[in-house]
């Protein structure tokens, strides 16, 4: 099932609910995926990032992609693509003095198109809550307005990500310049994506130091300095809380959660839970979730 | 069951109760409980949408010259919808709404100069 809708200002909503779908050469305006259920497959170039419930992914405008869905279950997945006019007006508000906005209200000039690392972002906190909202009101087939809300508010709160995630987190690296930096930040970002991508297999730091093209040393070392934990920590980390959410939202036995996130022994996989969210699997699935 | 020491009080002009009550009612969406014990609506409990009850009492102009002397913080589960909507009533907004510690709020003013806080509280600890 696909549910598509154009607003007054060109900005557009998507959700598709399916077990199967396969697009190529896709190309949009600047858009935020996100998946609630199941998890969806992206080509872009020559890497693949597969997104789970918990993150979304950004792609810039006019960035080529393949898309699929492969699932046993049901995917349920939700973007929003934001037209280029709502995004200048957006930059304009921001980047503009008050007096400036009153003499100009509109903005003449060519703003040079705004492009974001492509990476996977964390679907935490307040956009989360936003997304969720946005989601309901879109199958409620609310008011343009109000859904034109929302979608303001996303692309302020991801503005406010990319500056937590990307641009102040770049500025841990100990690297001599900023080019060398930004390379570093992409490829460290690549690392990232492949854990997030592939946490449910079995994946080493070798695998992920290959798809970075960052050698194992020089992988583990800056790694820390972004994300505050080893990439072995992170993938662990991942795992947890993708079992967190399956825990949640399927009825899968607390075994199938196991294999399901890549874990092997139940056993580490409940002590290693209890240290993280101070609750054992059993008792988060009946009292907390 | 509610108990008392969680019900909030709204003030109501001594000259306009029935237009108070009334802008809870049409504008706020709040359900009236109880029977008025007298003219000024003494005693009469509202409900907000979110099953919150709130108390009415009476106050003279005098007692609240100070518009910024009351406060009422109105727990909702969308922030957004309701300033929609609150908009599209025609409320006065004192300020739309922008995040705060627990969650995102905005203010409206009623038309004697309350103010009622919107509040979505959001769990950060996930």
């Amino acid at each position: 099932m696909k549910a598509f809708k154009v607003l007054y200002n060109q900005n557009k909503l998507y959700s598709e609910i399916t077990t199967e779908a396969s697009y190529t050469d896709q190309r949009n305006e600047l858009s935020l995926r996100a998946v609630l259920n199941g998890s969806e497959k992206y080509k872009i170039g020559k890497r693949t990032v597969t997104v789970f419930p918990g993150n979304f992914l950004i792609l810039n405008e006019g960035t080529s992609y393949d898309r699929t869905i492969y699932s046993d279950s049901i995917a349920n997945t939700f973007a929003i693509f934001f037209s280029k006019k709502f995004l200048r007006d957006f930059q304009y508000g921001f980047s503009s003095s008050d007096r400036n906005l009153l003499d100009e209200p509109i903005d003449n000039e060519i703003i040079q198109r705004t492009t974001f690392l492509e990476t996977i972002y964390p679907c935490k906190g307040d956009i989360k809550y936003n997304l969720s909202h946005l989601i309901d009101h879109f199958n409620e087939n609310s008011d343009d307005l109000l859904l034109d809300d929302y979608i303001y508010h996303a692309l302020l709160l991801f503005y406010r990500l990319y500056y937590r995630e990307v641009l102040n987190k770049s500025n841990h690296l100990d690297a001599l310049n900023a080019g060398t930096r930004d390379e570093l930040f992409k490829r460290l970002s690549l690392a990232k994506d492949f854990m997030l991508s592939n946490y449910n297999q079995d994946i080493s730091l070798e695998d992920i130091s290959r798809h970075s093209c960052l050698s194992p040393t020089h992988l583990f070392r800056t790694f820390k300095q972004i994300y505050n934990c080893s990439p072995h920590q992170y993938l662990i980390q991942t795992r947890l809380d993708n079992a967190r959410h399956m825990l949640k939202s399927t009825n899968y036995t607390l075994n199938e959660i196991v294999n399901l996130v890549g874990f092997t022994c139940p056993s580490t996989f409940i002590k290693l839970f209890k240290n993280k969210f101070h609750f054992t699997p059993g008792t988060y699935r009946n009292h907390v979730a | 069951m509610m108990s008392s020491e969680f019900i909030n009080g709204i003030p109501f002009y001594l000259n306009e109760p029935k237009m108070a009550l009334d802008f809870l009612v049409e504008k706020l969406g709040f359900v009236v409980h109880g029977h008025p014990v007298s003219k000024n609506l003494d005693g009469v409990m509202v409900c907000d949408s979110y099953g919150n009850f709130y108390k009415i009492f009476s106050v003279t102009q005098k007692n609240v010259n100070n518009k910024n002397d009351f406060n009422l913080v109105i727990n909702t589960t969308d922030c957004l919808h309701d300033f929609y909507n609150m908009g599209t009533a025609g409320l006065s907004i004192l300020d739309k709404p922008h995040y705060v510690r627990e969650g995102l709020a905005f203010e409206i003013l009623d038309p004697w100069g309350n103010k009622y806080t919107f509040l979505e509280k959001r769990d950060y600890t996930e």
